[in-house]
């Protein structure tokens, strides 16, 4: 997989505080593109946590970052992912 | 030559199948089981492309429904579906086991609970009760008396659905901590794998631990025979070491899992079942 660097952007994150404050944060980040166009995200159906799908082949199972939901890789161009089912009585050898 | 794979879900043996074609640079396209349909008096014209499917699906009923109708419209598939079909169906394996003279466990058939626990006593506890149709080790019963016997039937009874109303009852064959999966492929046991467990239950989808088990004659010669039964292919065949009697044919996978068997047996398994396909396909169009 070849990693192209492109320009490096900001991102704005406003971080709620108690009694109404906000915080702002700027940070930088370098966005990179992958061999065969940008990389791929799309956000879990759980807990909306962002996932990537590069790499990967429809029909796999992964598993999410922050809620730990799992997943089943249902298309890539665009990305999207759904809750994996349920092993059913007839799944096996 | 281009080949179509039929899945459920992709799984690693998927992954390593696909890295197998690209590697071969053999053209071939993932199909999923569940976004197919067929009008099945009227072949669907794009199945034709393929010289081949090989069915992993990890849903045992819509892989042998998909098997049955590619069948039917000529196209060629691996396993075949009347082999799935009995490899599928325990009840099925045993028949085939013993019309072929293959040693496997004495296993007796009821459908009454009733008559379950009698026919359980006279083969003398511990018994195992499965499923007919199943995998993984799910829903298995060591049965230690006839207080446990009489608890799980009455569970599958009232909980289970029809298939559960048939009750399939093994002897318990007391084996070594482990138990032995050999992998066939067409006349060959290309290699197998101990399943090593403190539980009685030694799938290593159950957490059972895989370490080489070396083919000897004896063993090949077994499982071929085993395979055969069945009607032979791709085949995963479950052995026991009984104490007494020496090794006894348990179960055969018509849609094996083999990602923990290439490392301890250095065997390269989804290339074996690749040349095995593309040996069939070539055989075909020579006829």
């Amino acid at each position: 997989m070849k990693v192209v660097p492109r320009e490096p952007y900001l991102t704005l994150f406003v971080l709620p505080l108690t009694g109404g404050r906000r915080a702002f944060l700027f940070a930088s980040h370098d966005l990179v593109e992958f061999e065969g166009g940008t990389q791929q995200m799309t956000h879990c159906p759980e807990c909306e946590a962002e996932i990537s799908v590069q790499g990967l082949m429809v029909g796999e199972i992964i598993y999410c970052p922050d809620c730990s939901a799992e997943l089943e890789v249902r298309r890539l161009e665009p990305p999207a992912v759904a809750l994996a089912p349920q092993v059913e009585e007839d799944w096996g050898e | 030559m281009r080949l179509a794979i039929l899945t459920s879900r992709i799984r690693v043996e998927e992954k390593l199948l696909v890295s197998a074609l690209e590697r071969r640079a053999i053209a071939f396209d993932i199909i999923d089981d569940g976004e197919l349909f067929f009008d099945l008096s009227r072949p669907d014209e794009r199945w034709r492309r393929y010289d081949a499917v090989l069915c992993r699906s990890l849903s045992q009923s819509r892989g042998l429904a998909v098997l049955h109708v590619l069948e039917h419209w000529g196209i060629r598939v691996y396993n075949p579906a009347g082999v799935t079909a009995t490899c599928n169906d325990k009840l099925l394996t045993t028949l085939a086991l013993l019309h072929a003279g293959i040693p496997t466990p004495r296993t007796l058939l009821a459908f009454d609970a009733q008559v379950t626990i009698q026919g359980s006593e006279m083969l003398g506890y511990p018994v195992v009760f499965k499923p007919v149709n199943g995998s993984w080790g799910r829903l298995l019963a060591r049965i230690n008396d006839r207080d446990a016997a009489e608890a799980v039937l009455e569970h599958q009874e009232t909980l289970g659905s029809y298939q559960h109303h048939v009750h399939y009852v093994q002897e318990y064959i007391t084996k070594p901590l482990r138990d032995i999966r050999a992998f066939v492929v067409g006349e060959r046991t290309i290699c197998a794998i101990y399943r090593t467990s403190e539980h009685w239950v030694t799938n290593t989808a159950r957490g059972a631990v895989a370490s080489n088990c070396p083919v000897t004659p004896e063993l090949d010669s077994l499982c071929v025979r085993a395979a055969q039964a069945v009607g032979g292919g791709i085949l995963a065949i479950d052995v026991l070491e009984d104490p007494q009697r020496g090794l006894l044919v348990n179960e055969i996978n018509a849609t094996m899992e083999f990602r923990n068997s290439i490392a301890p047996t250095g065997v390269d398994i989804p290339n074996e079942m690749l040349d095995y396909v593309l040996s069939g396909v070539q055989e075909g169009a020579m006829r």
